[in-house]
């Protein structure tokens, strides 16, 4: 059976041979972020994978992780190709590091999760919202629900913490 | 021609100029070929073959890529009557036709094979569009897909918009030297009568067009077209008898990667992309050697933009001429960020 949902009119498939991502996905759907911790080496990653790609060690646990970070970098579309975005125009995609094991295994890497930059309810944010979001920015998870059994995670400007004075935004503006 | 002193021919790499590019093949860059991919594909293996002054009987090796968008070596093989030694389509795109020629100059020297074409034929507006219109865009998201499509991140322009972006906080990158990037290839298909489009563009006129994903504008994005190309790959000593001059390969890469090919963004700088693993192998010298063999990820990332990706644009995808190249593809990454119109134009001419 899997997991089907809908979300912003486009169809959400998750089948069963899919272990780690449904056990991703199930955690999201109860608005909790869950990564695999390593129980080898002792990192975190993501997306979710059957080993871990800094050690090889296929044995991990789902913990909780603090989602919480700062853009590392994004784009801004406002030519969609997908029909299910096209009346959303423009939204950001966000690649967010994560403060938790930020520098980690080297300074070059950290924890970098992916989603749109939303209100706090989880809904493609609005392009006033849009134009003050950039590289620097702090943010926080939310999750936009699909349906029973999945939401997906975003990501909402961080009203608690101290933002940078001027986040980069692309020059050309 | 000499080699320059920190070669490294030691290298168990380093097969330089023994092999070469005797035959190329195109069908006409249409928008519409009104024919199949099979029927693309025959026609440029056929005028390779052509090309190269060999008959059917004299080239025993076929290879192709393709993203279930186009025919395999077996049909192409049978429709033009060549009795094959070996064959393989792989899955995938990106650099595939410079590791393809790599694969063929393996088996060659493996002795498996005497003369090999390698073939992509696609339609690639009319009917399977890269950029994912049409029912590739409307198609469910399933599995890992819901970590990228879920989040209307799909087209190759999309996903490495952000490492672009990070590039320019990174180094203070311009647009108008992204932008430059176009500029010089509508230059170079000035100069070419098969082009599609032909039009020049400047920097201006680039950063004038509507922004797709930022940073990229419409014209930084590729052209889609119908067409199939080719090219025969055969040992040194038998171009010497083919019809052309020989285009001798002096070194090759493709496919090369980052680690986390899947999610490169994971590792390392993001900036940081495969042309930075693919120099040490495309010019193998003692020092690159070493920091190959002793440190995979650099922790002082070369400022290379995302120009030098095996996977930016299909517009790159078409203009790398690293496989048969003496100089540098781009001399931007060689340390001069300032003048990269020059490099990249360095070989540019226009006589009329």
């Amino acid at each position: 059976m899997g997991i089907q949902a809908t979300y912003l009119g486009m169809p959400l498939q998750l089948d069963d041979l899919d272990v780690e991502n449904l056990a991703f996905f199930k955690h999201c759907a109860a608005h909790n972020f869950h990564l695999q911790k390593c129980a080898k080496c002792g990192l975190l990653r993501y997306p979710p994978t059957t080993a871990c790609p800094w050690c090889m060690s296929p044995k991990s646990d789902w913990v909780p992780v603090d989602a919480k970070g700062a853009v590392h970098s994004y784009t801004e579309v406002h030519h969609a190709i997908q029909p299910a975005f096209k009346a959303h125009t423009p939204y950001l995609i966000l690649v967010v590091d994560l403060d938790t094991q930020k520098g980690k295994p080297t300074q070059h890497e950290a924890l970098r999760v992916v989603g749109n930059l939303t209100t706090a309810d989880g809904q493609l944010a609005p392009p006033g919202i849009v134009r003050k979001v950039g590289i620097g920015t702090r943010v926080r998870m939310v999750f936009s629900d699909a349906g029973p059994g999945l939401a997906i995670p975003q990501w909402t400007i961080d009203e608690g913490a101290k933002q940078p004075d001027k986040p980069w935004r692309y020059p050309q503006e | 021609m000499p080699m320059p002193a920190e070669t490294d021919t030691t290298s168990p790499k380093y097969l330089r100029d023994k092999y070469a590019i005797v035959g190329v093949g195109e069908t006409t860059y249409t928008r519409g070929s009104g024919i199949t991919t099979r029927a693309l594909g025959t026609w440029a293996v056929r005028n390779a073959i052509e090309d190269a002054g060999l008959k059917a009987s004299d080239v025993d090796g076929m290879l192709s890529y393709q993203s279930g968008d186009s025919t395999f070596s077996t049909f192409i093989a049978g429709d033009l009557g060549l009795r094959l030694n070996f064959y393989m389509d792989v899955f995938g795109g990106g650099s595939s036709t410079e590791a393809l020629v790599g694969m063929a100059i393996g088996l060659m020297e493996a002795g498996m094979c005497k003369a090999v074409v390698i073939f992509r034929a696609m339609n690639g507006f009319s009917q399977v569009r890269i950029g994912g219109t049409g029912a590739r865009a409307a198609a469910p998201v399933s599995g890992d897909a819901l970590h990228m499509r879920a989040y209307g991140w799909q087209s190759a322009g999309q996903m490495f918009a952000p490492t672009f972006m990070r590039h320019m906080y990174d180094y203070g990158t311009r647009p108008e030297q992204v932008a430059t990037v176009k500029a010089i290839h509508s230059e170079h298909a000035s100069n070419n009568p098969k082009a599609f489009y032909k039009k020049r563009f400047t920097v201006d006129e680039v950063l004038a067009s509507r922004i797709i994903c930022k940073p990229l504008h419409l014209l930084d994005c590729c052209v889609e077209t119908d067409n199939a190309t080719a090219v025969v790959v055969t040992s040194a000593e038998r171009a010497k008898d083919c019809r052309h001059p020989r285009a001798l390969i002096r070194g090759v890469v493709g496919r090369c990667s980052k680690p986390r090919t899947d999610m490169h963004y994971q590792t390392g700088p993001i900036s940081t992309v495969a042309g930075h693993y693919a120099k040490d192998i495309l010019w193998p010298t003692p020092g690159s050697a070493r920091r190959t063999s002793t440190s995979p990820a650099p922790t002082t990332p070369s400022p290379s933009p995302p120009c030098c990706s095996s996977r930016i644009t299909a517009s790159a995808r078409r203009a790398r001429v690293a496989t048969t190249s003496p100089t540098a593809p781009c001399g931007w990454a060689a340390g001069d960020p300032t003048t990269p119109a020059a490099a990249i134009s360095a070989r540019a001419t226009r006589t009329g």
